[in-house]
């Protein structure tokens, strides 16, 4: 080979080596934005409010997935068979849960998520050049989130660390309770500001915050820190704003039929898929057996099966029964599950049962994935309204709103469930709370209601909580390990 | 096939390739659900159908209904040039290639397993899944390198090396899955769009179309290496190595780093005083120092990426809209792990090399260890995820030694070898500037989030962390004696209040042992005798604890091991084994479930007759030799569970027993044949 071709060929390679280092060495992330590059435009910005939405439907944000509320209140038990996540949900029935009880973590993990991905659209959507109403709209849905999550956050643990921006430090010490309600209620003042009400709402924004749901919340907050006033204020907003009424038939106030329906002002959409566009809230608590809908948590109690009125038709929508029919299906429950659980003397302390407020027509695990869990509904405004008047004084018009709720759950019969004519502040108040109880029953509200209105030691006392202690849950342990001394843990935990 | 052409006298090409095709089908892992079953089940009803296994699912209908394949081809190869010039230099050049492509698909039909009444269990699958998906990966590497080779006035040997290498590796892959396949045999395993779709609705069920790269295969390297070798006399050896490695996988502020080497060794033996003494066959002193990288992290670790497969359900009807938001945190700052490796050794050989040993002292510091860790719920990254950090320094030091003895007796040959390695590990620091981290790492996270490792200065890394047992409160009198947690009762466990504040809370958790071992070792054995041959190889290693996970996490009581019959009944029954419960008080991380992970391995045993060359023609073969070979004989260990080596998942979550496989014995019988 001729010497010439030889050495130019070996070097060849030295070309390169001085060439094209620096772009070699670049490897950018593949079909994927990094985060300066998003969002920039409008419909990015769509995107990302979409994003704070899909929260809602994560298994962790129902209460960390399974319904520990309702479980720790006097209306329900574990449920499932007896030993069923028994080391890891039963503690909960008892107030023996410890700092590193399941759900906890996740619970907290899923929320902050959720504070996140609003935190990108409220700090990141208003630079971007677009429709000024439109770009308001995006922010004021994601506040009302945001709202959401925190109002959750602050009554499950008090006070916690407030993040409001991106990149937040890694160590950031717990807020007060009054600031974390205070960024809840100027979040939600903003989300009432710049929303629509429900009727300009064309179907394919159904579902999507509005202004009703936004002081909904809001009153709900008030009436959390004791501000009735305001409660009452926003609660009336609401029933004023005639964009909302009761369903004819108490079932539909949580029925697929009821879907999007008059009563529902703000709810968690959800497709029948065992999957990702569907929620697994159902399923947990669906009856287990046959027909298999799911694994039978949260099991109404034998206290709150006694406590309704004589005659209360909600009993009957609240709890399904073995050999009941459900839009033509009969329910004949779980093998594994004892059908009445006895105690050493005989006595019945539970009955197998499930929660009628998910059903969901269909016989397998897979359609309970599409209920729509309701997470805020008319009568819960009616009766908060109530409870605020009554507060302020003035109890005639609480007894109108207490009334057009007893009236619907009537359903025509005038035998059952009177009107309440009682007018004294303080049997009122009590009145009051036992209505919340048979309306909004098995929906998470009961443990909650017990708490603020200061029933908790009296009511739950027998079934294990300690005053001082299970008013708050506590901080994850991992979350206290990783803080490492900049998170207190609550008292007595 | 590897072929060799010299095109000149000074000039050469040549080419190497490999192609292995494979096929594999992956069983999914039935150990831990096994483990928890119920012992007393028929795994199958009188019918012949699959019988519950109640909470755990029947494993053997697990392993049936699951059809997992993998199969693919790979192909190694290189091309290279090599030129010589002025007598002493070589230029070469080399370009290799490694692609491989692999497909991966996975039906499970519908099925259900029913409970004895006839009802559905748990254990079901209501609608036929498919996944199919392939991809592809390609490594290209182009190495250059020059070399001088000279002898100057006989005694001065020198070898130098300079290169400068590029690679890139790249990948990409696809996959689709869907539910509700029109029939079940594998001739319909294919995503016909008009065949995977839901009757009732008449839509078609392809869930999930995925596209993207392998994070651990997208990545590009340049190298330049410099290495000089000096022989003087064949006695003094003088080595000095430096690298310059670039990798794509960090920011251009750390995506440098420098690696120098330095080693010298005398090989003593040579000397000329050495030479009378006789018994003494080869003596070496050697001794180095350098440091190497590492950077074994996905390439997208650096980058906070925007997480586009998300869902939100509006509208009325429900319907699926798109959204993104932000992902976790990356870690721009992530920058190249360093080993600092300090070695000093010896080398001797006894009586004509029939005895040989090596002995050396190591150490080995790690610096910036490439780690992902947990990071605060608030900052939002979800429950579970990790980001990368370059979190630690750690040390790693001790002692080696490997001795070997050959000689014959007659027709008997024989060779033993024993060799060992004592380690010493530890944290030096944790954190550093930038690095993100503060001043623990946790780590060694359960199925159910509770983490057992904790590491800190001073600890070995991975260490393992929680409470220290001490008995089993006998009586009532014996529970108000002593500080206890709010849910302890008789018959508890009695955990130490070791930091003695009268209270027994998270503070009073500890260390309680070291998945490291303290020392490793391994005995092997040849011995041949007239064409017979018979070897052995045992290894071990013992000073390490094993933790035992897949017991600390007690979704269901069905199962318990065997420890429990001895559990406390009263008072005086048990000191050691408490109440038996259904997880809760005594299932909290402590030293109940560290167990000795210490053993001892029969890694191989074989077994060879070599035919005698007058018994076979030699013109047709040369040599023929027969042999039996076991592996994984036996063990000896006191761990309960399945094989103590346990292995790790990373650095912070090692020696954790979750439901590891058990190693299986294999026994082989083969023919060696030389034409």
């Amino acid at each position: 080979m001729k010497t010439t071709l030889k050495i130019s060929i070996l070097l060849l390679p030295f070309l390169f080596i001085t060439s094209g280092c620096e772009e070699f060495l670049q490897k950018d992330p593949q079909g994927e934005l990094t985060q300066e590059e998003f969002p920039v435009s409008q419909s990015d910005a769509l995107l990302a409010t979409n994003a704070v939405y899909s929260t809602i439907r994560e298994w962790g944000y129902h209460s960390g997935g399974y319904p520990i509320l309702d479980i720790m209140s006097d209306d329900a038990n574990k449920g499932s068979n007896p030993n069923d996540q028994l080391p890891t949900v039963g503690p909960y029935d008892k107030f023996s849960h410890t700092t590193t009880q399941d759900g906890l973590d996740r619970w907290w993990s899923t929320l902050y998520e959720g504070i996140k991905r609003a935190n990108v659209v409220i700090t990141k959507v208003p630079p971007i050049q677009m429709d000024t109403v439109l770009r308001n709209r995006y922010v004021a849905e994601a506040k009302f989130l945001r709202g959401l999550y925190y109002f959750d956050l602050v009554r499950a643990w008090g006070g916690v660390p407030m993040i409001t921006s991106l990149n937040p430090p890694l160590k950031v010490e717990r807020s007060t309770k009054e600031e974390i309600y205070d960024l809840i209620v100027s979040d939600l003042l903003y989300a009432a500001k710049n929303l629509v009400e429900r009727s300009a709402q064309g179907n394919e924004e159904t579902g999507r915050v509005t202004r009703g749901a936004a002081k909904s919340l809001l009153a709900k907050v008030y009436l959390f820190q004791g501000d009735f006033v305001n409660a009452e204020k926003y609660a009336l907003e609401v029933i004023n704003s005639d964009e909302y009424e009761l369903e004819a038939f108490f079932a539909d106030a949580n029925s697929k039929l009821g879907e999007h329906g008059v009563e529902s002002i703000f709810e968690v959409g959800a497709m029948e898929v065992e999957g990702s566009s569907g929620d697994q809230y159902a399923n947990t608590q669906g009856v287990r057996g046959s027909p298999n809908r799911g694994w039978g948590f949260n099991r109404p109690s034998l206290d709150l099966r006694n406590s309704f009125e004589p005659g209360d038709p909600r009993l009957d929508a609240t709890i399904i029964d073995l050999g009941e029919t459900l839009d033509g299906v009969l329910i004949l429950g779980d093998g594994t599950t004892p059908d009445e659980t006895l105690d050493a003397l005989n006595n019945v302390i539970e009955v197998e049962c499930y929660n009628q407020k998910v059903w969901y027509p269909g016989t397998n695990t897979i359609t309970q994935w599409g209920h729509n869990r309701r997470l805020i509904r008319y009568a819960d405004v009616l009766l908060i309204a109530a409870e605020a008047l009554n507060e302020n004084n003035k109890p005639a018009e609480a007894l109108l709103y207490l009334n057009q709720v007893r009236e619907r759950a009537r359903g025509g019969n005038i035998s059952i469930l009177p009107d309440i004519t009682e007018t004294n502040k303080n049997a009122l108040r009590d009145i009051i709370l036992n209505e919340r109880r048979h309306e909004l029953a098995m929906e998470g509200h009961r443990f909650w209601d017990l708490i603020r209105t200061g029933k908790a030691s009296s009511v739950l006392g027998p079934l294990g909580f300690v005053t001082g202690k299970h008013e708050l849950l506590p901080i994850p342990q991992n979350e206290i390990d990783i803080a490492q001394g900049t998170l207190t843990q609550n008292p007595n935990w | 096939m590897n072929n060799t052409y010299n095109l000149a006298p000074h000039f050469k090409l040549g080419n190497n390739l490999t192609i292995a095709p494979y096929k594999q089908e992956n069983a999914p892992n039935v150990t831990y659900s096994v483990y928890r079953a119920q012992p007393l089940l028929k795994p199958y009803y009188e019918d012949g159908t699959y019988a519950v296994v109640y909470n755990v699912g029947n494993p053997l209908a697990d392993l049936s209904y699951s059809n997992n394949f993998g199969n693919g081809i790979r192909g190694v190869g290189n091309i290279f040039a090599e030129a010589t010039f002025l007598k002493s230099f070589t230029f070469r050049s080399s370009l290799g290639i490694d692609a491989s492509y692999n497909k991966s698909y996975s039906f499970t039909p519908a099925y259900t397993v029913y409970n004895p009444d006839g009802t559905a269990s748990q254990q079901q699958n209501v609608l036929s899944d498919l996944f199919k998906g392939n991809s592809e990966n390609l490594t290209w590497l182009w190495e250059n390198t020059i070399t001088f080779n000279k002898t100057f006035l006989d005694i001065h040997a020198f070898d130098i090396v300079a290169g400068y290498t590029m690679q890139e590796t790249s990948s990409e892959s696809m996959g689709i899955s869907g539910e509700n396949v029109l029939r079940d045999g594998k001739d319909f395993w294919y995503m016909n769009p008009s065949y995977i779709y839901d009757p009732a609705n008449n839509v078609n069920t392809i869930q999930s179309i995925s596209n993207g790269v392998d994070p651990g295969q997208y990545y590009s390297m340049i190298s330049y290496l410099f290495r000089t070798n000096y022989t003087l006399n064949n006695k003094y050896i003088l080595t000095f190595t430096f690298r310059r490695d670039g990798s794509s996988k960090f920011a251009q502020e750390n995506r440098f780093s420098n690696f120098p080497s330095f080693a010298v060794g005398w090989n003593v033996g040579n000397e000329s005083f050495m030479k009378s003494i006789n018994f003494i066959s080869g003596l070496k002193v050697r001794g180095s120092w350098g440091i190497i990288g590492n950077e074994k992290i996905s390439y997208y670790d650096r980058y906070s990426r925007v997480q586009s497969d998300l869902l939100a359900v509006l509208g009325n009807p429900d319907s699926p809209l798109p959204a993104a938001s932000y992902g976790k945190n990356g870690n721009p700052d992530l920058k190249w792990e360093n080993t600092i490796q300090t070695d000093i050794g010896v080398e001797v050989g006894l009586f004509k090399n029939r005895l040989t040993g090596e002995f050396d002292y190591y150490n080995r510091k790690t610096d910036d260890i490439l780690v992902e860790l947990s990071t605060p719920g608030h900052l939002g990254n979800g429950q579970g995820q990790k980001v990368r950090y370059n979190a630690a320094s750690v040390v790693n030091s001790g002692f080696e030694f490997n001795l070997s003895l050959k000689g014959s007796r007659g027709d008997v040959n024989y060779q033993v070898g024993i060799l060992g390695s004592t380690i010493h590990n530890e944290v030096l620091s944790i954190g550093g500037n930038n690095s993100g981290v503060d001043s623990v790492l946790i780590g060694g996270y359960l199925g159910d989030g509770r983490p057992v490792t904790l590491s800190r200065v001073g600890l070995p890394i991975g260490a393992f962390y929680g409470y220290k047992t001490d008995g089993v409160f006998q009586t009532t009198a014996e529970l108000d004696d002593y500080p206890h947690s709010s849910q302890a009762e008789v018959g508890d466990l009695r955990f130490v209040d070791v930091n003695s504040d009268g209270k027994l809370d998270g503070l009073d958790r500890t260390y309680i042992g070291s998945p490291i071992p303290k020392f490793i070792f391994g005995f092997n054995a040849e011995v041949d005798y007239k064409g017979i041959d018979f070897s052995f190889d045992f290894q071990g290693q013992t000073g390490n604890k094993i933790f035992n996970g897949k017991e600390v996490v007690r979704p269901d009581p069905y199962n318990f091991e065997n420890h429990v019959i001895n559990r406390w009944t009263g008072p005086g029954t048990s000191n050691k084994e408490p109440k038996p419960s259904f997880g809760g008080y005594n299932y909290t991380p402590s030293d109940r479930f560290i167990q000795d992970g210490s053993f001892v391995r029969l890694r191989s045993m074989t077994l060879g007759y070599t035919f005698p060359s007058s018994l076979i023609k030699k013109e047709v073969i040369q040599q023929l030799r027969i042999y039996i070979k076991g592996s994984n004989l036996f063990t000896l260990t006191k761990f309960t569970g399945y094989s103590p080596e346990i292995g790790s998942y990373d650095v912070l979550s090692n020696g954790i027993d979750f439901g590891i496989y058990p190693i299986t014995s294999t026994y082989s019988f083969g023919v060696n044949l030389t034409f």
